[in-house]
């Protein structure tokens, strides 16, 4: 695998951060010399390239290239396609990037560009979405302001310690929590330190067959789960979903356990990277994904299950929060992280005794999203 | 005979203190205040309120409609058949916009009068800050319900015209306004008169309504009638061609069965309308609500000179809104001028918009139409968004579902950022949620009840 530092690359083009993800991932491998040798790619973008010629033009290769776009769950679903090719024997190398350039534009946040429409949908923003998990998960659980307050301030508080241990990270500077609860208002009770950064950025990953896998590498990881599950968007259309848990996530997380055999995600899974696009995200994501029981979660961060030295350390590279959210290469910066810590990389944030890990990449708002879950682990059986 | 079925006025929550704009401008003075139209109305959204709120209206069976207007929204396209879509009249119901100019008005009652229709008159009226127009200019919408029925409010007896030729106030639609001198008009006015005022008072009147922009004209014409005129409605301000239309009600909220209102509206010449008030009036009466102290919300000066466009101020970093396309809008004209959800033939599910294929049973093109206007919504949750593009941030968004079976999104208006709970009760209000590339995007948003 490879990945490009996140940050604001003024300097660098997408097809320039394509060229430096891709470069770090073959550098990582033998037995394969050049991208020329690569049987088959996809390439994640929201918005910063189409067609597949957004890898192919830079690397200089003539191959089959599959566009994907789902949401910020994009990084994740090139992977999933590019190691559903493989299984199914058509390919025998194939290669998925995620490249994003955000910081080309002028504007604060993201932003998209949407099929001309009739004008009556509301055009919130990110924040403004996911700000609603807040109150409701409040309100249906009997936590006062203060408390989510604090709650959220230590999420946001964790992500930038580990994030200041990783020097491919946006922002690598712990802040504390006095200055994480002080800022001002961007959305509801979500300051500018319970947003995710905005950044530019690639990574890169090169899947082969299972058994194949240790003539490219002494440390491949091993996919023990891919799921996607894409919603009815019932949530903001049907009078019943309640904005304290994401049912996309419950079902994904489901299938995805089921796959890998997992019963007790909280004693099993090692370590998790998920989706904190917003700090209210990964307190409802730690439900939705098993780790811990309904309504118990906000405990379970206050005490600190979650931190680098917790119980199931979340987040250990800084997450979305601290390592940036260029939006195509998320998901495979997620599973880079699984894979620099399998194969004993991961400097100071280095966990011990890792088996299995799970990424979790959410597109679109509470009430109509995408999930990606996946189960990866350091050893084949 | 044609009468007066129903009248029915709109005025903003909104208003302006007039000392507090003094006071900015370093002026002197300023008392009270005047109605001011929020960032996302106009004269065609007041105008849909206006007509909303005439009672007994079958939208099936209105004659014609009119709507006439010194600020219209639009030249070129008609304003008028943005309120034929969210009255949702049948196509074979004429909808014409009757002008520009504050005679308009009249036109418009005339027009619809003749054809047993509905007369809107709606207007914004302002002026360059610090002057007259803008203290004592207000922004509001009148609707006027004419036909035939026993239960009419009052019956027409008669119009009376006195047309002139006269550069007295000019100016291009929603631009500040120019007038010569109120002495010259008043005299020139005087001066055409001949009998036409007596005329109209030959057998007394109980009550009269005079509107008029240039007030020296409005003395001479109740020094002609020698009968003084109905005081226009506090708080409001000169409402442009709806001026006329306030006052006729405020005329009609004191009257009794019988009585004779002469209705005159001064401009370019005299118009006259004769109406004799009938057995409708004391239901009428009953039904009249208007404004409470309470729900009015004050706007400061600074935000009312940029709601009309004349202080830019700087907004976040993101992108402007993208226009409405002409086809989608066409599509789904039912919902997005009447906010007409679509509910399955077969189980009956309601969707908000309506859906291709059903998410109950998964009939497809199963949907009939059933308008949310006037549902009640409670609020599910909410959030306010400090980053979001709006013309007046912040914006406030809210999930909400209505009683009937169904869930949408909407903004919330008319209120500041801390006043709304989960739960909270909500009416539906027909908005312009922002103008891109000269193309005014309708469509409706959510209040809180009135208290």
């Amino acid at each position: 695998m490879g990945c490009t530092q996140f940050k604001e690359h003024w300097g660098s083009s997408a097809d320039d951060l394509v060229v430096d993800a891709v470069q770090d991932c073959m550098s990582s491998l033998r037995g394969v010399a050049e991208v020329n040798d690569i049987d088959a790619f996809w390439v994640g973008t929201q918005g910063s390239g189409m067609a597949g010629v957004t890898v192919s033009r830079p690397l200089h290769v003539s191959a089959p290239v599959t566009r994907v776009e789902n949401y910020c769950a994009t990084g994740s679903d090139s992977l999933r396609n590019a190691a559903y090719a493989v299984a199914s024997g058509a390919y025998d190398i194939v290669m998925a990037v995620g490249v994003e350039k955000l910081k080309d534009s002028p504007f604060s946040g993201l932003t998209a560009t949407w099929p001309p429409s009739d004008g009556t949908k509301v055009d919130w923003t990110a924040p403004a979405s996911f700000s609603l998990l807040a109150p409701a998960y409040s309100k249906k659980f009997g936590l006062d302001d203060e408390t989510m307050r604090e709650v959220l301030t230590h999420i946001a508080w964790k992500n930038h310690q580990n994030g200041a241990l990783n020097p491919k990270a946006q922002f690598r500077k712990a802040v504390s929590k006095e200055t994480i609860a002080k800022s001002a208002s961007i959305a509801g009770i979500l300051g500018v330190f319970d947003c995710s950064g905005v950044a530019d950025g690639a990574a890169a990953a090169v899947i082969v067959r299972a058994e194949d896998a240790f003539k490219y590498s002494d440390h491949p990881m091993f996919i023990k789960a891919l799921s996607l599950t894409s919603g009815t968007g019932g949530g903001l259309r049907e009078v019943g979903y309640d904005f304290t848990t994401f049912p996309e996530v419950v079902q994904c997380a489901r299938e995805a356990y089921a796959q890998a055999g997992v019963t007790n995600p909280r004693e099993q899974i090692s370590f998790a990277e998920v989706h904190d696009c917003f700090t209210p995200t990964e307190l409802v994501l730690m439900e939705d994904l098993g780790f811990s029981a309904r309504g118990t979660a906000w405990q379970d961060v206050l005490n600190g299950a979650f931190d680098l030295c917790g119980d199931l350390p979340v987040n250990p590279d800084g997450g979305l929060k601290s390592f940036g959210h260029p939006i195509g290469a998320s998901g495979l910066r997620m599973l880079y992280e699984c894979w620099l810590q399998f194969a004993g990389k991961a400097g100071d944030r280095q966990l011990n005794e890792v088996k299995l890990a799970l990424t979790q990449n959410l597109g679109g708002q509470p009430g109509e999203c995408v999930s990606f879950v996946s189960i990866v682990g350091k050893d084949l059986g | 005979m044609t009468g007066l079925i129903d009248i029915a006025s709109y005025v903003p929550r909104t208003f302006l203190s007039l000392s507090a704009a003094a006071q900015t401008l370093g002026q002197r003075g300023g008392f009270g205040s005047r109605s001011v139209a929020s960032f996302d109305e106009d004269t065609t959204t007041m105008a849909v309120e206006a007509v909303r709120r005439l009672a007994r209206i079958d939208p099936h069976n209105v004659d014609s409609l009119w709507f006439a207007s010194t600020n219209p929204a639009y030249g070129i396209k008609t304003n008028a058949a943005a309120i034929h879509a969210a009255l949702r009249m049948e196509p074979s119901t004429p909808a014409f916009d009757a002008g520009s100019s504050l005679r308009s008005g009249f036109g418009a009652l005339r027009a619809a009068a003749g054809q047993s229709g509905i007369a809107v008159l709606s207007d914004m009226w302002s002026g360059l800050p610090g002057g007259e127009d803008e203290r004592c200019g207000g922004d509001a919408a009148v609707a006027f319900h004419f036909g035939d029925g026993p239960d009419a409010i009052a019956v027409i007896e008669a119009w009376e015209s006195l047309t002139m030729e006269l550069l007295e106030r000019w100016g291009a639609p929603g631009s500040d306004m120019q007038s010569w001198d109120d002495r010259f008009g008043a005299e020139a006015l005087g001066s055409n008169l001949a009998n036409f005022v007596e005329r109209l008072f030959s057998n007394g009147a109980d009550a009269v309504v005079l509107s008029s922009i240039n007030e020296r004209s409005a003395a001479v014409i109740s020094a002609r009638s020698g009968k003084a005129a109905i005081d226009a409605p506090l708080g409001i301000g000169f409402a442009g061609v709806a001026d006329v239309g306030l006052r006729l009600i405020g005329a009609l909220e004191k009257s009794s069965e019988g009585d004779k209102i002469v209705i005159l509206l001064v401009g370019d010449g005299v118009e006259s309308l004769v109406l004799r008030v009938s057995k409708g009036i004391s239901q009428w009466q009953a039904r009249r609500t208007s404004l409470k102290p309470a729900d009015k919300r004050e706007v400061s000066y600074a935000d009312f000179l940029s709601w009309r466009g004349r202080l830019s101020r700087q907004t976040p970093r993101r992108p402007e809104p993208q226009q409405p396309a002409a086809p989608p809008s066409f599509r789904n004209v039912g919902w997005k001028f009447a906010l007409c959800a679509g509910r399955c033939a077969n189980c009956e599910t309601v969707h908000a918009p309506p859906e291709p294929r059903c998410r109950g049973c998964g009939s497809v093109d199963s949907m009939d139409d059933v308008s949310l206007s006037d549902e009640k919504g409670s609020v599910v949750t909410f959030t306010v968004d400090n980053l979001a593009y709006t013309p007046a941030p912040p914006l406030i968004l809210a999930v909400i579902d209505f009683e009937i079976g169904a869930r949408a999104s909407f903004e919330v208006t008319d209120i500041e950022r801390d006043e709304l709970s989960i739960g909270d009760k909500v009416e539906m209000v027909f908005r312009k949620l922002n103008t891109v590339g000269g193309i005014h995007n309708y469509f409706w948003k959510v209040r809180p009840i009135a208290r």
